[in-house]
């Protein structure tokens, strides 16, 4: 299902995590991999000295800077190259992350990105105060193949995904996250559970709603789930479908946990609003950091359609 | 009062240059720039001063430092170029280093003073040849001189290969085109009624405003092209260098890729320096008598669009906004007016920063000081704590700043000075509130 695999890391220990799971992911797959690292991001004066992304130091940018940051990377991820090095080609790049992570994606049509949710290293760092790396955001917003997003080490997840969560807020994004949630389902022969949870903060209900209403509402979900996804699957009958109430980004990952979840599989939380513009969906960021496994974050309604061509 | 000598900042470019030159040369220098290419307008200036100090409270650095006279433009026009003109050039290498650390770093080249002036100085005009001669004598701080060795190398400022920069464009396009399925980014298209020109961090940093560009032209229904060969590249580095043969190289190639496509004129995107290299310096160093192809600034381009009506906005940006008057398009160009009604026509209510329009403070990133890069961060930073003064009496939250330069200086200066503000383009406040007519 996937031909080619762009792993942006920023080669610091947070991207371990990654790391393995990329590794893994690509070797399961016989697929291609691009270990890529954005060395570093020139400052206002540009291109005579970068700040390197893992010391944070001044460095010299040049050909030996490169040379030896492929290197270091090389010699990081010296374990995993060793399995599935002939497979693997290191790439480097000076310049602001996200957009060269994009750039890169693009130019070689990437079928799935992986990294992390943010470069701060553990203590005091990104993940402990419930921070999302702006460069994951950027990425994950305008990426238009999925992306692979693993904040912890997994530990249910070895070498494939085992029961894969697809969460929807019914919307044109979610469609799109829904095809690959199949598609992966169906590739890896998993059960794929297909959730909704009903966003009791959400006003939309109009205040307090009563328990009548919930119900309702709930079954109403039911039925649109069947209709828009249980109709598509066709043979495929390893699934089940749940809907409950509560906040969403805690429904999401009690309902993971229950399930022994390994991916969990979601589009912004965006309903209308065009991908491009929305900000990613604030139950997306919370399921991200505080998820015990990989969340795959597809926007894209061309995922589906690239995938068929 | 503070001495130059006092405040040197280490910096490979200025000591490797200082490091290889005798007064000889020095003195050899100086008489051939004074003699063959600054003439009379200089002398006039050097001879006119009568020293009275008006122009000190012009200058941020002046303000900014407590009134220091070090700082003032008087002050640091003698202590370099009139300092030369006297001495006839004979003077020690070290002093060199200092002379080229005020012209590089310590002026924007803004062009504030002159309006102070009560003879009409144009301190920008006489910084420039002082660096012109810091150019030849090799004296250049690195980080710049590296930027202008880039435009050398490849006609744009960041070592943009030619294939990336039509690769960004069509990247851009294909983006673009998930929200406006019918929109192009024309490359090379010949008799266009406009030409788009950026700067190069634009398809290698700020790629989105190119797609942002693209949008507003398409809504607007604007024929026009990107060229895909160099000369795409208005920005000019060579020019705060004082590398104008590299400069004029720079605007022939810009001017020529727009003749040879016949376009009826070139709309530059948000950057200011790049519209002075074109008005300014670079045509009249190539000995055009005016601009080969009519150049128009985003700021006057996007109220065309507005006043006719191509663009519709619906409802207006919310809240207020204060408006960053960019030099080298406001002194420079008169276009205070123009910025004051297209802000109007997309932001519900305007705060004025004080001073404002051709009086407002420079953001002091201008004039390559923020291409010297960051050993001299610090000297934007305390050289212009009267605009943070001015930024934080506002009170408003986003700036209006239509220029690529204020932007970085004044988001550092944002940063430093914690003011929790933040300065946008006109074009990304357009792209977000005009009316995106379905299908289009």
């Amino acid at each position: 299902m996937f031909n080619k695999i762009l792993f942006a890391t920023s080669g610091t220990p947070v991207c371990d995590s990654p790391a393995k799971i990329a590794f893994d992911l690509a070797e399961r797959e016989d697929a291609e991999l691009i270990l890529f690292h954005v060395l570093g991001v020139p400052s206002r004066g540009f291109s005579l000295e970068v700040t390197d992304v893992r010391t944070g130091d001044r460095e010299g940018l040049g050909d030996d800077y490169e040379a030896w940051v492929r290197e270091e990377l090389s010699n990081t991820y010296d374990n995993q190259l060793k399995q599935y090095g002939y497979k693997t080609r290191i790439q480097s790049a000076v310049g602001v992350p996200a957009t060269e992570i994009l750039r890169l994606a693009r130019r070689e049509s990437v079928d799935l990105i992986v990294m992390g949710a943010n470069t701060r290293p553990d203590e005091g760092g990104g993940r402990h105060r419930s921070i999302m790396g702006n460069t994951m955001l950027e990425v994950a917003k305008r990426a238009k193949c999925p992306v692979l997003i693993i904040n912890r080490p997994c530990n249910t997840c070895w070498n494939l995904f085992s029961n894969i969560i697809f969460c929807t807020d019914f919307s044109k994004a979610a469609d799109a996250a829904f095809q690959f949630a199949l598609k992966a389902a169906k590739d890896i022969g998993c059960p794929l559970y297909i959730f909704h949870a009903l966003n009791l903060q959400s006003g939309d209900l109009g205040g307090k709603p009563t328990q009548t209403q919930i119900e309702a509402s709930l079954k109403e979900a039911r039925e649109r789930i069947q209709k828009r996804y249980v109709s598509q699957m066709g043979e495929f009958g390893m699934f089940e479908v749940e809907c409950r109430e509560g906040v969403p980004y805690v429904e999401i990952l009690k309902y993971a946990r229950e399930k022994e979840g390994d991916l969990v599989v979601m589009a912004h939380h965006s309903q209308d609003i065009p991908p491009e513009e929305a900000e990613i969906g604030s139950t997306l960021e919370e399921v991200v950091l505080r998820s015990s496994c990989p969340v795959a974050s597809i926007n894209h309604p061309d995922w589906a359609a690239a995938d068929a061509r | 009062m503070s001495q130059i000598a006092d405040r040197l900042i280490d910096d490979p470019g200025l000591a490797a240059g200082v490091a290889s030159l005798t007064p000889e040369r020095i003195e050899e220098v100086v008489t051939r720039v004074l003699k063959g290419e600054a003439g009379a307008k200089l002398k006039a200036y050097q001879e006119t001063c009568m020293r009275c100090g008006l122009c000190a409270q012009a200058c941020h650095y002046y303000v900014s430092h407590d009134s220091d006279p070090s700082y003032s433009p008087v002050s640091k026009t003698t202590e370099t170029i009139y300092e030369l003109i006297n001495k006839k050039g004979r003077v020690e290498p070290s002093r060199i280093y200092e002379m080229a650390q005020i012209a590089y770093t310590e002026c924007n080249l803004c062009k504030r003073c002159a309006h102070y002036c009560p003879i009409g100085i144009d301190t920008g005009y006489a910084m420039s040849m002082m660096r012109r001669i810091c150019y030849q004598l090799d004296v250049v701080p690195q980080y710049i001189r590296d930027t202008s060795h880039s435009h050398a190398a490849t006609m744009n400022q960041m070592w943009v290969k030619d294939d990336e920069w039509i690769d960004s464009l069509q990247w851009q396009e294909d983006e673009a085109r998930d929200e406006f399925p019918n929109l192009r980014i024309p490359l090379d298209k010949e008799g266009a009624e406009i030409y788009y020109s950026v700067i190069g961090p634009e398809p290698k940093f700020r790629t989105q405003l190119i797609y942002q560009a693209a949008a507003i032209m398409h809504v607007a229904g604007v024929d026009f092209t990107m060229p895909s060969t160099p000369g795409w590249d208005n920005s000019d580095m060579s020019m705060f260098v004082g590398d104008f043969e590299n400069m004029g190289r720079l605007k022939r190639s810009h001017f020529e890729s727009a003749q040879k496509l016949r376009v009826k004129k070139i709309v530059m995107g948000e950057c200011g320096h790049a519209f002075r290299s074109i008005y300014d310096m670079g045509n009249r160093w190539l000995g055009y008598a005016d601009m080969p192809v009519p150049v128009v600034h985003a700021v006057e381009f996007f109220w065309e669009l507005l006043t006719e009506g191509r663009i519709k906005i619906p409802k207006k940006l919310e809240g207020p906004v204060t408006i960053q008057d960019p030099c080298n398009i406001i002194r420079g160009r008169g276009l205070m007016d123009k910025l004051r009604e297209v802000t109007s026509m997309l932001c519900e209510e305007t705060v004025e920063m004080v001073p404002n329009r051709e009086h407002n403070y420079c953001c002091c990133a201008g004039g390559g000081v923020i291409n010297c890069g960051p050993p001299f961060k610090n000297v934007r930073m305390t050289g212009n704590k009267a605009k943070a003064d001015q930024l934080a009496a506002t009170g408003v939250h986003t700036i209006v700043c239509p220029c690529h330069n204020c932007h970085g200086g004044l988001d550092d200066i944002i940063g430093y000075y914690e003011l929790g503000m933040h300065p946008r383009f006109l074009g990304d406040i357009i792209y977000e509130i005009m009316e995106k007519p379905e299908g289009m």
